[in-house]
Formats: C-alpha cells, structure tokens, sequence
C-alpha cells in the first residue's frame, strides 16, 4: 500500500505467495450469488445466502491497523436486511492526530459462498482516483462456536494485477457507532420517550418495543447514550421560553459535552417543550451553521403525552430529526439532495410525513401510513447509513443536503416510469480532448397517442433537468449551472413525432470544471416533468482523452481555467475579471489556430464580439461604458466557426442564427439571408 | 377568524407576494426553503370573510389563486413545484418536523 493510494501494492505489506494461496480458498461458481435488488424483501434476501444455523454471519465492522493507517472495513451481506455491498474507509494517524483520507464503496458486488469461505467482489467507486479499484474481501465461515473470522480485503488492478492486502479483525455486528447525548429542558412536562411498543396501535410491522436506540440498530447504526445527559435551565431560550434555531445553537454548544467543531460520531437530541414555529413545529435538525448536522430537537408541545399514539409520535420524530443528523432528507425531496435521487413519496420510511401519504383509506392518509409502516428506514437510506462515504454522513463532515442520496439511487434506473415521456441526453462524439467543451443534446419525446403537457425548460440552468456525473474517480456530482434562470411558464402539449430539445455547456458549474480528468464518465439526466415525475434519461457515457502531444498538453492548460470556463459558460465576456480567460482565448488562435479546439475560442469571441458589451463605470458620464458590436469581426469568426464541422448540430445552428444576425446587423443582408437558408436547409435534412 | 398561510416546499431564494380579495398582505424577498422542515416562511392575518380568494406569486415565476372557507379550511399550505405553484387547504395544521 502507499500513502498516496492505499490500494496500490508495496512490497511491506503484501502477503506472500503462501499465505495469499492459503487465503484464497474459493471455488469459482460455487454458492455464487447475484448480487440481487435488496429492496426484494427479507424472502429474497434469506434466500441469497443459507448458511447453516450453525455457521456465523459475516456482515458488520472490521478495522485493520497498520502503522499510521486505518481502515474500517463494512460487509453487508447477511444478518438482517442485507444491501449486498461492502464499503470503507481510511484514516491516517500522525502522533496523537487522526485525519480522513478516502472512502470506497462497492455497490453491486458478486457474491461467492463455498462450504469455507464468503467472498465478495466487485469494482468500487472511490474518493480518489484509485490505482487497484477492484475490491474484494474474503472471510472464512466460522461456526458459532468459533469467535469471528478476520476479513481480508484485496484490491486489484483492473488488469488483475494485485494491489494492496489488509487483514481485517471483526470489530462489531454493527456498520457505524454514534454516541448521542439526550439532554432536556427544565419546562418540559410529560416524560421523555424511553420505548414505544409498536403493537399497541396498527402497523405494518412485527410487534416490538422500539426505543431512538433500537430502531438505529436495526438499521445496523449503533447509538451509544452518553453519560453527559443535563437538564437545561428553560430560560436559555429567553423571557419567553420559546427556543429559536440561534438558541438551540448556543445551547448546543454549551451543553453538549461532546461538541466540538470538527467531523465527529456524537450526535446531540434535545428534548424541548415551544419553538418559536409554534405546536405544529414537532422537530428540528437546527444545526445548519459551521460543523453542520451536530444536533437536534424535539418538541414536546405537539408530541408529549402517554397515550400510545403520542409515543409513536415521539418515536417517530425522535428518529425523524437525527435522521437529518445523518444527512437523510424527507422521503419526497430526495431529487433536491446534491447529487439528486429519486423522489419516494410512498417510501413507509422513518424520513415521510404520515400526512403526506399519497395513498389514504377511509381515515385518511395519515392513517392508512400508520397502518403500513412498519417503523424502519427504507432501503435506499439503509445503505446511506451504511454505506455513504464517510463525510457524506458523519456529524460535522458535509453541510445538510450535500452527498445525502449517495445510495443505490444514484445513476440507476427507475423501478417504475409510467410519465409517458422519453428524455434522452447526447453528445456529438464519444471522446473529447482534455478540456475540450462538452455540449450536450438533450431532447424530450412522448410515445402516449393522446399527446402529454410538459414544459419546455430543457436547459440545466432552468432548475427543472438536473444532469448527474459520475467521474472516472467515481465520485458523483450534480452538475450545477453557474447562474440559474428564474423561468415562467412555457408549457405545450407534445404529441408522437414531435421531439423538443435544447443542448447545454456542462463543462464549468458552480464547482468548477466538470470533466477535470481524463478517464471514462457517466452521464445521466433527469428531467423534472409537470405533475412530479422524474423522468430518466438513459445512461450516456463518454471518454476524455489522455493528451499525448506536446500541443494537446498546451491545448489543455489554455481551456482548463475557471475563467475559461465562464467564458465558454456566458459565451464571452469583456470583463477584466476574465482576462486571463481571453488571453488564453488569444493564445490559442495565435498558436494552434488551426485545431478544432480553437473553433471554441473563435466561438466564445465571435458571439462576444456581434454584441454591445456594458459595462458599470462610475467614472463615465452616464455610468456605463459601452463598447460596440463588432459585426465584421464578429462575422468572420463565426463563419470559420460555422464551415468547420466542430460543433454539436443544436450548437452549429445557434452560430449559424448568430451570424445571420450579425450580417445583417454589419449590412450584409444577402449574406444573412444565404446563412439563414443554410441554416433551413440543415433542420431540413438533420436528424430529429 | 384567522388565515394560517405556510410556504413549504420548492421555494429558492424567490421573492413571494399573497394577497386576499386582491389586497396583498405579504410580501418578502429571499424565500428559502429549508430543506430539514420542508418550510421557508408564513404568516397568520384575521379576515371577516367566511370565504376568501388567496393569492401567491412568486415575482418572475408562477402565480395561483384558490378560494378559502376558513371555517372548514384555515390552514394552507403553497409549495412550489417543477415551476408551479400549489395550494392546498386543511382543517387541520399540518406538523413539521
């Protein structure tokens, strides 16, 4: 292994050739086991792997020390509710100081079971670019008599070339530990939740006694209770005993004894009696400032009292708001999370609103909910609890939205899509050169006779298509435009054979430049259709090219800048906050004018070049100095731009409209009027 | 009698107008949704009326009315969604947590 990647191999650390043969004791095909769609259900699950009564499962937390690097290793793949995946991550240890490095995840494992060994493997998606991505643990099959087997975990190139070996000791049954504080406000009048037995009213699960602890173990978080627990003085939320969010904060960090401002698993609950949002605010994940999601609150001014459907209430909150701690967002706003997942109104989850139930009976939809849930998180959450990388969940790591849908939804397919829509997302090659613009096509159809309403905001920066992208690291991202539109309506109706579409500069957001690396990526949209429905794209994938000359290098440093970027984002600008940008712009046309690449530039400076360009000047006279369009400039760098068959279709026809536009502003009317009928001619004979 | 109006979902950093019978009693710039509570803002006003005409808009964006009876429904809750707005009224408060 090595500091940089712990996959790679390092001769210190490999086991020999003995012990790796004396380790790998697995029968191709024998036991092997799909790795199956957990949401299946425990029938399904039980049936992917029959150890004997006799044998151990495997499933839960390993940890292998050595020297300044750590490891916490989690398999899932028995006990109950299997995800069938393994997850990790690492640390380092310099003296008395701990620091994250990475994690990895491997979400769609093959799984192999012989009379003596579980093995496990697949390819993971990392936090970094990782040299050995292939991972695979192997743990032999100890009888409950045996104290449990240690994991080994192997990485290995993907040309199957060995990479890093660490032996892994069983550690806990549980994935995650998180100690939690419960402290209470000196006003609260009815006792404090310990249990609520969830037989008392009608559920849609087995009956149990279920407290804020036990309903985390099922889910295989371990909550340890802190000795720390206080009464706090009510009057910390001033004259009025009304708590606001600022007062929760403060009282946060003068209680929790646990606090710090730094990533941690310790979790803080208050159990408080008003918030200033009045009886019908039952909690709160308040701790949305600095080190986020370190704390709680639960108000017993809408949920207090004895009676059996009070307690279930308590639980349900109780476990709803350190839900949020985990970075868990509410069941219907899962396609709000950064990446976005898939919305699940109907999910019979800890994270719905009972009253938000999209399906009633004659009590009502809160009451039907009751009657169906079956008091645990869905499996999407599962395996974010699980499984998400470490920062994406741990208290303090990312702010509250931010990798919160890292689990099986990312990327994959819809269960279900009856939207009777096609939404498809393409590009005009396969393979771009290192920082070379990425423009997709993206285009919205329906295949329902009668014809479906839909609007027609297909452009990212309308808010309503999100475009995720999983990067050769596998890290995944939402891509976010650097300004959003606010958009009015524009709807129609579309009817087969009609087809509306839009293309997209994607290759510069808000976080920078998306295709940063070469390596291969997966993109994927979603459009966000009238009525709720997420409509999926399929998956497109697309290569970014080593640069193997000298002038590709060149190439690639002068497009690779973030104001390189928002020029190609705006389509130029003559601010000097993005000279450097159109310095390299110059650069490019001075020395590799005739790559396609400097077809950008030309384009980035023709469109800038056909407008007047404002600018703020408080020393000018009106305010404003304006420099003018430039429409034979203009002209010539988008009719090299236009004849050079670079650009993506929807792209050349936006240069095409522009020129017209600039010749005819220039003088030129015949030759606006010869661009234009080109430009018919071309959405004649294009494709739809 | 008393009108309880609730933003909720969906709103990002819009500038929100509601009137009743046509006179506008809110208006405010900067309306976020805070994704925890599925809430961004509210406001309470007495009106005589048993039944009144509520109206929100969200400047440069989508814009909805609905009639209220306040004696069966004083409780309303708008959320915007994939650029439209809804309105929906209830008996009864509808919780956050």
């Amino acid at each position: 292994m090595s500091s940089a990647d712990p996959t790679a191999a390092d001769d210190r650390d490999n086991l020999s050739l003995e012990e790796m043969d004396g380790a790998m004791v697995l029968a191709d095909g024998v036991g092997q086991v799909p790795s199956g769609d957990p949401s299946q259900g425990d029938e399904a699950d039980g049936a992917a792997i029959s150890l004997p009564s006799l044998v151990r499962p495997v499933s839960g937390r390993y940890r292998n020390t050595t020297g300044g690097l750590q490891l916490e290793l989690r398999v899932d793949v028995d006990r109950a509710r299997p995800m069938k995946r393994v997850s990790g991550d690492f640390y380092f240890t310099s003296g008395s100081t701990t620091s994250y490095f990475g994690s990895f995840a491997v979400n769609s494992p093959s799984i192999t079971v012989t009379v003596t060994d579980v093995t496990i493997k697949g390819l993971g998606s990392f936090t970094w670019a990782a040299g050995a991505p292939v991972v695979q643990v192997t743990i032999p099959r100890r009888t409950i008599f045996q104290p449990q087997a240690p994991a080994t975990l192997r990485f290995f190139q993907t040309n199957g070339s060995p990479g890093a070996v660490y032996v892994c000791t069983f550690e806990s049954i549980y994935f995650r530990t998180v100690r939690i504080e419960t402290d209470r406000v000196s006003d609260v009048s009815t006792p404090i939740l310990a249990s609520y037995n969830t037989g008392s009213l009608p559920s849609g699960g087995s009956a149990r006694n279920l407290s804020v602890v036990s309903a985390y173990a099922e889910a295989g978080i371990q909550m340890i209770p802190t000795a720390g627990s206080d009464v706090i003085n009510v009057g910390e939320a001033g004259g009025n005993s009304i708590w606001s969010n600022a007062e929760l904060h403060a009282s946060m960090q003068q209680h929790f004894t646990l606090w710090k401002d730094l990533p941690q698993w310790a979790v803080w609950q208050l159990v408080a009696q008003n918030h200033e949002f009045g009886s019908g605010l039952y909690g709160i994940m308040f701790d949305q400032q600095g080190k986020q999601r370190q704390g709680c609150a639960v108000f017993h001014a809408g949920i207090g009292g004895t009676t059996a459907d009070k307690l279930r209430l308590q639980l349900y909150t109780y476990v709803h708001e350190l839900g949020h701690c985990f970075n868990l967002l509410h069941s219907w706003q899962k396609s709000l999370a950064n990446p976005p997942a898939l919305n699940r109104p109907a999910a019979l989850s800890w994270m719905n609103y009972p009253w938000y139930y999209p399906f009633g009976n004659s009590s009502g939809n809160a009451a039907a909910y009751w009657a169906s849930f079956p008091f645990q998180f869905d499996n999407e959450e599962i395996v974010h609890l699980r499984h998400a990388f470490y920062n994406n969940i741990v208290m303090g790591g990312n702010n509250f939205i931010v990798g919160s849908a890292l689990g099986r939804d990312v990327l994959a397919d819809s269960i279900r899509d009856d939207s009777g829509l096609t939404f498809t997302i393409s590009t005009h090659q396969r393979s771009f050169a290192l920082g070379e613009p990425v423009v997709v096509e993206l285009a919205l159809s329906t295949y329902d006779p009668r014809g479906r309403r839909v609007h027609k905001w297909l452009h990212p920066n309308c808010g309503l298509v999100k475009i995720v992208v999983e990067k050769p690291s596998g890290e995944v991202v939402g891509y976010e435009p650097v300004i959003d539109h606010l958009v009015g309506e524009n709807e129609t109706i579309l009817y087969p054979g009609e087809q509306i579409t839009d293309s997209a500069y994607i290759g510069f957001g808000k976080e920078g430049l998306t295709f940063d690396q070469p390596g291969n990526y997966r993109l994927r949209a979603v459009y966000a259709a009238l009525g709720g429905s997420q409509v999926l794209s399929e998956m497109l994938d697309l290569r970014v090219r080593y640069p193997v000359t000298a002038a590709a290098e060149e190439l690639a440093d002068l497009f690779m800048g973030d104001e390189q970027g928002t020029l190609l984002y705006l389509l130029g600008s003559d601010h000097e906050s993005l000279r450097r940008g159109n310095d390299a712009f110059d650069l490019v046309l001075d020395k590799h004018g005739k790559s396609d690449l400097a077809q950008y530039a030309r384009l980035v400076k023709g469109v800038n070049a056909g407008r007047a360009f404002k600018t703020v000047d408080r020393d000018a006279s009106a305010g404003v100095t304006v420099r003018p369009a430039q429409p034979e400039e203009s002209a010539s760098l988008l009719s090299a731009v236009a004849s050079s068959g670079v650009l993506d279709r929807v792209s050349n026809e936006m240069v095409l409209t522009q020129l017209a536009a600039v010749q005819s502003l220039g003088g030129n009317p015949e030759a606006a009027a010869t661009t234009l009928g080109k430009l018919s001619a071309k959405k004649t004979r294009g494709p739809k | 009698m008393r009108l309880n109006v609730k933003l909720r979902d969906g709103f990002l950093n819009d500038t929100v107008i509601a009137t009743v019978n046509g006179k506008e009693v809110f208006q405010k710039a900067g309306v976020q949704t805070d994704l925890s509570l599925s809430f961004a803002d509210g406001f309470e006003i007495e009106v005589e009326d048993p039944e009144v005409e509520l109206g929100v808009a969200v400047a440069g964006g989508p814009r909805a009315t609905r009639k209220v009876r306040l004696a069966e429904t004083p409780f309303v809750e708008v959320s915007k969604n994939a650029g439209d707005l809804e309105i929906r009224a209830s008996a009864e408060e509808v919780p956050m947590m």
